[in-house]
């Protein structure tokens, strides 16, 4: 009587009680058939891992070091939200697309530091001595931290390809019992080797769960240039003001000369530049949270003129930090820094509807937002590790156009209660 | 659920989840949406006694669903009419050797049955029997053999594809 062969697959997938398998190895090893068999299963295993690992678009010398593999994948809110501005473009590609030539790396890296010098450029240029002074180091650090794809890549190339790894060696016939649990199994680049007929029974090998989880980790990378991490230079309330007014100056008009088709397929495209907007805006506030009063009292008075042209101020995203959680019914004003956003959404919005508490940074809640164009479910809220709450919107699978959303006091919607939509359409 | 208990299921299970769906869907943006949903309904769970599980066969749900909506299937075509053309017009280089076995890695997986397909991936993906039964409905003893049915399909299909392949290729430079 001989194994049946689901048998001998729960068995190397240890999915049998020791018992079990203790028996099935006693048998195997006095039967020849059974061992063909075994050796067999051990090869379709491989196969099955190598085959399904093909279907993901990620090269394989991207992988970082095994001694990283093994830790569980860290969700990092800095880098998730980097990801968003960069995505889809810096994500792994769909699975058999074409990799267009803007996906290469070391373009999007020099693209990125082309796009960040010529905007430091137009910013020195419109701005006094100091406010150059200010925005020159922010933009020195952004162009020097590698985009993620590069750090990737960039690991990978110290590690050298996947075919110079080693393929797994041939156990002895003494070791055809699973050498190690099924779920820490690896190296499914056996297959090649699995599909010539096996001389003797290998330890099973299944599973890309180390090589995604590699994956996983390099996404995972740190960053020098992530909002926690903005350095809180010294902050002269009005100065930095007209930095910022500058730098979405500069990114509006690039939007503007921008079609929607071209946003798509630049590397970096007029959206992303918001991103370093942003983390410089994150810095500020946590600097504006540890100056003096003065320094508050001296922001506050800009904040009115700052709010008439639709920039928001490091006090305003503070003053939306205050107000979370975010309300069902409250009424809020957007920043307008995105012209996408600014052609879809009015200026003051009222929520109609929260579902769901938030958790981290990648799960969204999601928002219905009255008087936007887009379908109701595709607007969603979150709240920055910075406290500041942001609106976003699904575009394209991806996580688009973050906006601050600024709460309004409820004494500023009861004095215009008119500015405050109130049906929905 | 409480927030603390969603997060660290996210934690632990977004990846595999989102790798499970990109494998099962060929499409990574829309794996992604469907893990998203997925934990939202978590969410609204009590309790879940065997989470992985739990997440898994919502997530295969979800996709059920979602297979239903034209809008959806049009995307899914017309990435792989996208992919067959670049398969045809492509000129043999590394790249395209690449795209081409993922081409037929993914045709060979696509033609697997549901249950054998779905049992596979999830078993890629770390789940033991016990889970892939519960997620799939199948009894823990059938895991096996639908495990070894599937595993030979796809190495068997993947080669015979692979040698038909080659066979055209060679007919072609032949002639």
């Amino acid at each position: 009587m001989h194994l049946e062969e689901g048998t001998i697959h729960a068995w190397l997938d240890g999915a049998l009680s020791p018992e079990e398998g203790a028996t099935v190895e006693a048998h195997v090893a006095a039967c020849k058939l059974c061992a063909a068999m075994v050796a067999e299963a051990r090869g379709f295993i491989a196969a099955s891992s190598r085959i399904l690992s093909a279907r993901d678009d990620v090269p394989a010398s991207v992988l970082p070091d095994a001694s990283t593999a093994a830790e569980p994948p860290v969700l990092k809110p800095e880098l998730t939200l980097e990801r968003r501005f960069q995505a889809p473009a810096a994500r792994p590609a769909l699975m058999g697309r074409r990799r267009p030539l803007y996906r290469n790396p070391q373009l999007v890296a020099a693209a990125a530091v082309l796009v960040m010098a010529v905007g430091t450029w137009t910013v020195v240029q419109r701005s006094s001595g100091r406010a150059a002074a200010d925005l020159a180091p922010a933009a020195a650090l952004d162009a020097a931290a590698p985009p993620q794809n590069e750090l990737m890549d960039s690991g990978a190339l110290a590690r050298g390809t996947a075919g110079a790894l080693p393929l797994p060696q041939d156990a002895s016939a003494s070791s055809i019992a699973p050498a190690r649990p099924a779920d820490e199994r690896s190296s499914s680049r056996a297959f090649r080797r699995a599909a010539e007929p096996p001389t003797s029974p290998a330890a099973p090998t299944t599973g890309s769960g180390r090589r995604t989880a590699r994956v996983a980790e390099a996404d995972a990378s740190p960053r020098r240039d992530v909002p926690g991490e903005a350095t809180p230079r010294a902050v002269a309330p009005a100065t930095p003001a007209l930095v910022r007014q500058d730098t979405a100056d500069a990114t509006r008009r690039m939007a503007a000369k921008t079609t929607a088709a071209e946003r798509k397929e630049l590397a970096v495209s007029p959206d992303s530049l918001l991103t370093r907007e942003f983390r410089r805006l994150a810095g500020e506030i946590d600097a504006q949270r540890q100056a003096p009063d003065s320094a508050r009292r001296l922001d506050q008075r800009g904040r009115n003129a700052q709010r008439s042209d639709g920039m928001v101020t490091g006090t305003m995203q503070a003053a939306a930090a205050r107000a979370n959680p975010v309300t069902p019914g409250a009424c809020y004003d957007l920043a307008r820094s995105s012209a996408a956003l600014e052609n879809e959404v009015p200026p003051r919005i009222r929520l109609l509807e929260v579902r769901g508490p938030a958790i981290g940074e990648r799960l969204l809640r999601q928002v219905m937002v009255l008087g936007a164009e887009s379908p109701v479910g595709e607007w969603y809220w979150w709240t920055r590790p910075d406290g500041v709450t942001m609106l976003v919107r699904l575009a394209d699978g991806a996580v688009r156009y973050e906006t601050a959303m600024v709460g309004i006091g409820s004494e500023d919607v009861k004095a215009h209660p008119q500015r405050c939509p109130e049906t929905r359409e | 659920m409480r927030d603390d208990e969603l997060e660290r299921l996210f934690h632990l299970y977004h990846n595999p989840l989102v790798r499970y769906l990109t494998r099962r869907l060929g499409d990574r943006d829309w794996a992604e949406e469907v893990a998203q949903e997925t934990f939202l309904r978590a969410l609204r769970q009590e309790r879940l006694t065997s989470e992985r599980s739990w997440l898994f066969a919502v997530a295969t749900n979800l996709v059920r669903d979602e297979a239903r909506k034209d809008e959806r299937r049009r995307r899914h075509l017309q990435l792989l009419a996208e992919e067959e053309r670049d398969r045809v017009v492509e000129p043999v280089s590394v790249d395209s050797e690449r795209a081409r076995e993922q081409a037929l890695a993914r045709r060979v997986v696509d033609a697997l049955a549901e249950r054998d397909r779905l049992a596979l991936l999830m078993k890629e993906e770390g789940l033991n029997y016990e889970e892939i039964g519960e997620a799939l409905g199948l009894s823990v003893g059938s895991i096996g053999t639908t495990l070894a049915r599937a595993r030979r399909r796809l190495a068997e299909t993947y080669e015979a594809l692979q040698a038909a392949e080659q066979g055209r290729a060679g007919g072609s430079h032949a002639s």
